[in-house]
């Protein structure tokens, strides 16, 4: 009996007489086995070159991140017994958003969302009489930088709204979003290397303010309350300036009706390069 | 119920028709009226005849398995190994344990395997890409501790999972030639008899 050549033979013949260039199948498998060896070999080396492989029993040997993406870690930072707060929020490189609607005996709240553990920030908090205030620092990746790239890192920041607060935010590089209407200002100091900056301060009902805003490269967007008492003083670089709602005299804009007698909400604005936009709401 | 020639051959062939090709088929029956008539002229009657061939169900189970099996080793497919092993389950409940068992596991082996393979297929030259987009500082999250070593862990994994494809293919060529053998030492230790159809 013949029987007739099974179509599983047919494949293995077909597979094992492959001749890709002259390579057989034995020797595609090799070169697979090779690659797959070289690869890992110099993978985990650079890792371990770069100083951020540490296989240990709570760390897993893995190359891959154990992100905190997608679950934020938040600290809250009590208003304990103090009356008034100083916030200072300095980030290297990544989105920071501050807002209100931090919890009721709270001075800050903050979510950090970094998709490196290690590169949680760093959280100060001093007390000096009735006063409180908290650093919110970026340490930075403390690893060698020679293949590790930083990720951007996100922050949302919850300021108080019931006591007066200094804010002071300072971003190397990334994108600012300040929603800033329901909080109580004494005081704002914005500074932005590179990137976009947009302060919302309309249905503002706290107290008279000054705030400095500095920003390097990227467009600014400003949006006050109109009908605030507020002045801007305006150091233009490079780039428009758009105005809406906004009265201009010279490097000075103010809203309607400003009336310098009355308490005065005072803003000076560095730019850089980038265009402004101000807009009284 | 008549034990008789005829019934015995009646139900042989009901029994085995449709399995079995019918050159085959009527090859057996002929065996089987051969023996009947040659017991017969021995002075044996039909009863005893039937009784020393055993039943012809059994029989026909028997016949049917092993052309089943043997089926399944000249034409190596999926669907021939599965009846034969459907088949050998017919033979006795504990082939329940003694190889429906070792076939599922080895079944879910040969498929968890493939699907491992195929996974690292996939995700491997997306990690790549990913890897590069980190290096640029395109990517939302840094999924790599580092991107260049992600370049080529990410190949690594690439390569290991076509590796597993192929070995999952070779492997499952393996364990059929064994499953073969071992379905024929099963039915030969039933049967007590070598499984040769």
């Amino acid at each position: 009996m013949n029987p007739a050549k099974p179509d599983s033979d047919r494949l293995a013949c077909f597979v094992c007489s492959l001749n890709l260039s002259g390579m057989t199948m034995t020797r595609v498998i090799l070169w697979l086995v090779a690659i797959t060896i070289v690869s890992f070999v110099i993978g985990f080396c650079l890792l371990a070159l770069s100083g951020d492989f540490h296989p240990s029993p709570e760390n897993k040997a893995s190359p891959f991140r154990q992100t905190a993406m997608f679950s934020p870690n938040t600290t809250t930072i009590p208003l304990d017994s103090t009356t008034a707060g100083t916030v200072r929020i300095t980030m290297g490189a990544g989105e920071v958003t501050v807002r209100g609607n931090a919890p009721a005996t709270a001075l800050m709240e903050a979510s950090v969302f970094s998709p490196a553990p290690e590169w949680q920030p760093d959280l100060l908090t001093s007390v000096n009489g009735s006063e409180k205030t908290v650093t919110m620092t970026e340490k930075g990746h403390q690893g060698k930088e020679w293949f590790a790239v930083h990720s951007p890192n996100s922050w949302e920041v919850r300021v108080s709204e019931t006591v007066p607060v200094n804010l002071d935010v300072e971003v190397g590089a990334g994108d600012s979003r300040l929603e800033l209407g329901s909080l109580d200002l004494a005081s704002l100091v914005v500074s932005n290397g590179a990137g976009d900056t947009e302060i919302d301060i309309t249905r503002y009902r706290g107290g008279p303010f000054g705030a400095v805003i500095h920003n390097g490269v990227g467009d600014l967007t400003l949006r006050i309350d109109k009908t605030g008492n507020t002045r801007i003083l305006m150091h233009h670089g490079v780039g428009d300036i758009t105005t809406s709602g906004i009265v201009q005299t010279d490097e000075t804009y103010t809203t309607a009706g400003f009336d310098p007698a009355l308490p005065v909400n005072e803003i000076a604005i560095t730019q850089g390069v980038g265009s402004v936009q101000l807009e009284a709401v | 119920m008549l034990q008789n020639e005829q019934e015995y051959i009646r139900i042989l062939r009901s029994r085995l028709e449709g399995t079995l090709p019918t050159d085959e088929l009527e090859d057996i029956i002929s065996d089987y009226s051969e023996h009947f008539t040659m017991g017969k002229e021995n002075g044996r009657t039909d009863g005893e005849l039937w009784s020393s061939l055993g039943s012809p169900e059994d029989v026909a189970r028997e016949l049917r398995v092993m052309h089943l099996v043997k089926k399944a080793e000249d034409d190596r497919s999926c669907k021939n190994i599965f009846h034969a092993v459907v088949a050998t389950l017919g033979l006795g409940l504990f082939n329940l344990v003694f190889v429906l068992v070792p076939f599922i596991l080895l079944v879910v082996m040969l498929l968890m395997i493939f699907v491992i393979g195929v996974l690292f297929t996939v995700f491997g030259p997306a990690a790549f890409v990913y890897s590069i987009l980190q290096l640029a500082g395109l990517s939302a999250f840094a999924i790599w501790l580092s991107p260049v070593a992600g370049l080529f862990i990410s190949t690594g994994i690439t390569t290991s999972g076509l590796l597993m494809i192929i070995g999952d293919y070779y492997l499952a060529r393996f364990f059929y030639r064994v499953g073969i053998r071992y379905l024929k030492w099963n039915i030969g230790v039933i049967t007590g008899t070598e499984c040769a159809a």
